[in-house]
């Protein structure tokens, strides 16, 4: 959710609370002085009706005058001071009933006590109600009207420098050349935002620019040594008088150093695919290049007793094809080094995705991990654990999505293209 | 014979240097540029195994030197660096052939075979080993006059035995050299033992000794003196 609607909603919120409040708050306001109102003119009726009693010696008639309902009542309980009480019931004028006020007091005539009791209709207190809820509701309305239209032209403008930015570090890449622009603000804060922004990116680039630089050249370094001691053993076999013993030294160092140079071969390809070193892209026929693949691959699977099944579908793909080849071979050669023997390996490629899936250990792999640098899932000597990484190396630069999974005992690959 | 080798690394050249006198090539060592370059001027050779990265210049600028004097000489460029463009520029400057370091002094002597048998005997592809005759053009074997039928990478891999004849040449070298890549996917090297075997069997069905000696663990030797089996 953006952070203006965030804050949209907080504030509609606390401003429709509030406004019905002030609602409910100006109703009893103005319910109370319209009581006390009526409670005063009450009081000045009470007056009026005692001084009638004393000069005129008789009591009011019942009648209805200026909405007041007058009863007398003959008693021996006079109140001893006037009663002002809620009417007990609605009084009705003009066929609508109103809530009212009722006061009761006590008069002397002809040494009889009476009660008196009059009451008056609380009139307009509905339009009241009303007007008030009228305004509420209003001023709600308004008040989302007024937030759309502040984040249309007026917030969305203050914040457009933090949404830009926003944009700039999405299009960040670690190992993009180019260094990101962030537009210029004169809002400070944005403005400081940027800079420390333009700071970190410039200063990570350049960091992983070192890091790929360090690795490359620590690849490339490594290439000399190993071939000095390589060309020594190749020398050094050549003498007929070696032990037993003596050969199977030789020969563990003779594979040690073919892991060590395999191993930075590999580290170099992981390099440069990171260094974009494998841009350019063409057309491939991938149906043509599995099935070629295949052919290459067959006489080693048939070697480890492992049979295989190939569908494919005549589809074009873009991508770099020294990269699809190292992709294939990687997963054609795993496929099979996982494997047992008598076991099966099936490619299956269709318009948009390649699956491969072969038989192999009979427990699901370490999906998360499976495609990280160094992971091995045995100890097996003649893996690097650099494989799969190379090839999810390969599928980053090249927009496909890997995936794995272990379904009916085998454990499957599938690449997307997108 | 003659050989020279530009290489900046002293063990390196000492190494390439011991491996092909027992091929009877004669070779001379420049140890930087400058040395290379009076070298290539003053002597003539049949092929040259030049490194890349030199003290004193670039291996590339000698490549040049040498076409521009048109100096008749192979050259097989070693570097350390397994990089295409490197690749492509070296060959396209007159390089004859192109090894990524750490290279099997077994490969570095099939390919200079391989060159100086392309300079030296234009029209003349035939290779003899003892009883073996074996055509480059039409890629023929025949021993004596039977002819053998030999797979693509049978071939191939007589053809490596004999270049590096009476040497060891261990299993990683011929599957590297069988297979380029794939051996640096961590394959086992398993699957090269049904090719020899399948080779030895079809030699010595049509009358050869048995050439390929196996020496356990380490790799194998291909000589003609000795015959085991009958």
């Amino acid at each position: 959710m953006k952070l203006i609607v965030h804050y949209n909603r907080h504030n509609f919120i606390i401003l429709t609370l509030l406004f019905i409040l002030s609602g409910i708050a100006s109703y009893l306001l103005t319910k109370n002085v319209l009581l006390r109102e009526l409670d005063e003119s009450l009081e000045d009726s009470m007056e009026q009706i005692s001084n009638y009693v004393q000069t005129q010696h008789k009591l009011p008639t019942h009648t209805n005058f200026d909405n007041l309902l007058i009863s007398t009542e003959v008693t021996d309980n006079p109140v001893n001071r006037p009663i002002l009480t809620n009417a007990s019931e609605d009084i009705s004028v003009k066929g609508k009933k109103h809530l009212g006020r009722t006061l009761t007091f006590a008069v002397i005539l002809n040494q009889q006590h009476y009660n008196i009791t009059i009451s008056k209709p609380l009139e307009g207190i509905k339009h009241i109600t009303r007007a008030v809820m009228l305004i509420t509701m209003t001023m709600i309305l308004l008040l989302v009207a007024i937030l759309a239209l502040m984040n249309k032209f007026v917030v969305s403008r203050l914040w457009r420098p933090f949404y830009s930015t926003l944009n700039s570090l999405k299009s960040f890449r670690l190992n993009n050349t180019s260094a990101v622009e962030f537009k210029k603000s004169n809002i400070d804060e944005f403005s400081i935002m940027n800079e420390h922004l333009q700071l970190v990116t410039s200063n990570a680039s350049k960091e992983y620019r070192l890091l790929k630089e360090f690795t490359e050249n620590a690849s490339h370094e490594f290439q000399t040594p190993l071939a000095i001691i390589r060309s020594k053993l190749d020398v050094l076999i050549q003498q007929d008088n070696f032990t037993e013993e003596q050969t199977e030294i030789l020969a563990e160092a003779y594979s040690a150093v073919t892991r060590l140079s395999g191993l930075s071969q590999s580290l170099l390809l992981l390099t440069k695919i990171e260094n974009n070193q494998y841009s350019e892209q063409q057309e491939l026929a991938l149906h043509d290049i599995l099935q070629r693949k295949t052919s290459q691959f067959e006489e080693i699977w048939e070697e480890n007793d492992i049979s295989y099944s190939l569908q494919v579908y005549p589809s074009i793909i873009r991508m770099n094809p020294d990269l699809l080849e190292i992709l294939l071979n990687n997963i054609f050669s795993n496929a099979a080094r996982h494997n047992k023997p008598g076991g099966v390996i099936h490619i299956i490629q269709n318009n948009t995705a390649l699956h491969i899936s072969n038989t192999g250990t009979n427990s699901a792999l370490d999906g998360e991990k499976i495609f990280s640098r160094f992971y091995k899932e045995a100890v097996n000597n003649t893996n690097n654990g650099l494989g799969l990484s190379i090839v999810k190396q390969i599928c980053i630069s090249s927009c496909i999505s890997p995936s794995y999974e272990y379904k009916d005992g085998m454990h499957l690959f599938s690449f997307h293209w997108k | 014979m003659r050989l020279l080798i530009i290489e900046d690394e002293k063990p390196l050249t000492k190494s390439i240097h011991s491996y092909l006198l027992q091929s009877n090539y004669l070779c001379d060592a420049a140890y930087n540029f400058s040395e290379g370059r009076e070298k290539l001027e003053t002597s003539a050779y049949d092929c040259v195994v030049l490194d890349i990265n030199l003290p004193g210049g670039s291996g590339l600028e000698l490549l040049q030197l040498m076409k521009r004097r048109k100096v008749d000489a192979g050259v097989i460029i070693i570097s350390a660096r397994n990089s295409l463009d490197d690749k492509i520029n070296g060959l396209q400057l007159g390089g004859d052939d192109y090894l990524t370091k750490p290279f099997h002094l077994a490969e570095l002597t099939a390919r200079i075979n391989s060159i100086i048998r392309r300079k030296n005997f234009e029209g003349n592809n035939i290779v003899t080993f003892d009883k073996l005759t074996v055509n480059l053009l039409d890629r023929t074997v025949k021993s004596g006059a039977a002819e053998i039928h030999l797979t693509k990478k049978e071939f191939k891999l007589l053809l490596y035995f004999i270049s590096n004849k009476n040497r060891v040449v261990t299993k990683e070298a011929i599957a590297d050299h069988l297979w380029e890549d794939y051996a640096t996917l961590g394959y086992s090297y398993d699957f090269i033992y049904s090719h020899i075997k399948n080779l030895r069997k079809k030699l010595l069905e049509k009358g050869c000794p048995d050439y390929i000696k196996a020496l356990y663990g380490m790799g194998y030797k291909f000589l003609a003196e000795e015959n085991p089996m009958a």
